[in-house]
């Protein structure tokens, strides 16, 4: 799959998990910025919990769509200077990675 | 627990099995896991081979449970390992498998864990600690450090999974004639017995006992509790 279709699809999925989230909380993300909605941070209107419930329904999401057990909170999310739960595009973006990596191991097996 | 969805770390033998056999007793679906297979069964009982240390092995169990159920309603964290011997006989390699199991294993299983108890109407998470944390039992630092440990990790997960509706508690077995037990010596388990009020080797059913009281609907006002058995506080 061409590498932007599978941002794009990511992307989705994310939105699809933020509709969702967005029924249980009361400072809702404004989906309508598609990718540009904050998530979390200055700027981002989830709390801790908001985030935590979040990360748990993508990494659901994406092992819906691609056969792949992804865990979003790792070292690497934390240590980036610019964290990529600030907003849907730095997500997608880093939840694509860790979905190259996983099926890229899938493959060399 | 007709109906309810359970976990328990380490159910090989010992109190992780005989959780399995009470729940499943029960009418609970149980899945269990420890590093090697079991040579027994159970109707309603599922076993895996999975260490909780291994994140990804962790991760598998759960996106089982999930697909299966799509939920998960207790959550037993029973695995441990033992490492009796005196600070200065005591390996750093064994110390190290000590804390992973016993404490990060706790921490693992809790965190992907918590990802599927959110979806329970009443998650609960019952962690197994020790008397010997309260005891500051010599001989066994490392040890009463990851369950320590354990104690803390609960307190602070009770807070932290409140607002998911999962409580955390935990129980603090007295000595029980279980593999742990197997390779301490009489004396010496005569002394800690002498220190409890209630002086007797534990049960599986005073576990379970405490076990069935967190994660029962009414328990649903009691987090971040440690109960310890033989009266030992």
């Amino acid at each position: 799959m061409p590498e932007t279709r599978r941002v794009s699809e990511v992307v989705d999925c994310i939105l699809h998990s933020v509709a969702l989230l967005n029924r249980r909380v009361t400072k809702h993300v404004d989906v309508a910025r598609r990718e540009q909605a904050p998530l979390f941070g200055p700027e981002g209107p989830l709390d801790s919990i908001g985030l935590v419930s979040l990360i748990a329904d993508v990494e659901e999401s994406l092992e819906e769509r691609w056969n792949v057990t992804v865990v979003l909170a790792t070292d690497r999310a934390f240590s980036r200077s610019r964290s990529p739960f600030r907003n849907v595009a730095a997500l997608a973006e880093y939840a694509n990675e860790l979905i190259e990596e996983k099926l890229c191991k899938a493959k060399s097996r | 627990m007709q109906g309810q969805v359970a976990l328990i770390t380490g159910s090989r033998t010992g109190i992780g099995r005989a959780l399995a056999e009470h729940f499943c007793a029960r009418g609970a679906t149980v899945f269990g896991c420890s590093r090697s297979p079991v040579d027994w069964s159970l109707p309603g009982y599922q076993h895996f081979r999975a260490d909780v240390c291994d994140e990804q092995a962790v991760c598998s169990l759960m996106s089982t449970i999930r697909k299966s159920h799509g939920r998960l309603d207790v959550l037993v964290n029973n695995a441990g390992i033992a490492g009796m011997n005196h600070l200065f006989l005591t390996p750093l390699q064994q110390a190290r498998s000590v804390v992973d199991t016993n404490l990060l294993g706790c921490f693992l299983v809790s965190r992907e864990g918590a990802k599927l108890l959110r979806k329970s109407s009443r998650g609960r998470i019952v962690n197994v600690s020790t008397i010997a944390v309260p005891l500051s039992l010599e001989g066994e630092a490392v040890y009463v450090a990851a369950k320590a440990g354990v104690v803390a990790l609960t307190q602070v997960l009770a807070k932290e999974l409140a607002e998911l509706g999962i409580t955390v508690n935990a129980v603090g077995p007295t000595p029980i004639e279980t593999d742990l037990l197997r390779g301490v010596s009489e004396e010496k388990r005569q002394r800690l017995l002498e220190r409890q009020a209630l002086r007797r080797l534990g049960s599986f059913a005073d576990v379970i006992n405490v076990v069935d009281f967190f994660a029962r609907a009414e328990s649903g006002f009691v987090t971040g509790q440690t109960i310890y058995l033989g009266g030992v506080s």
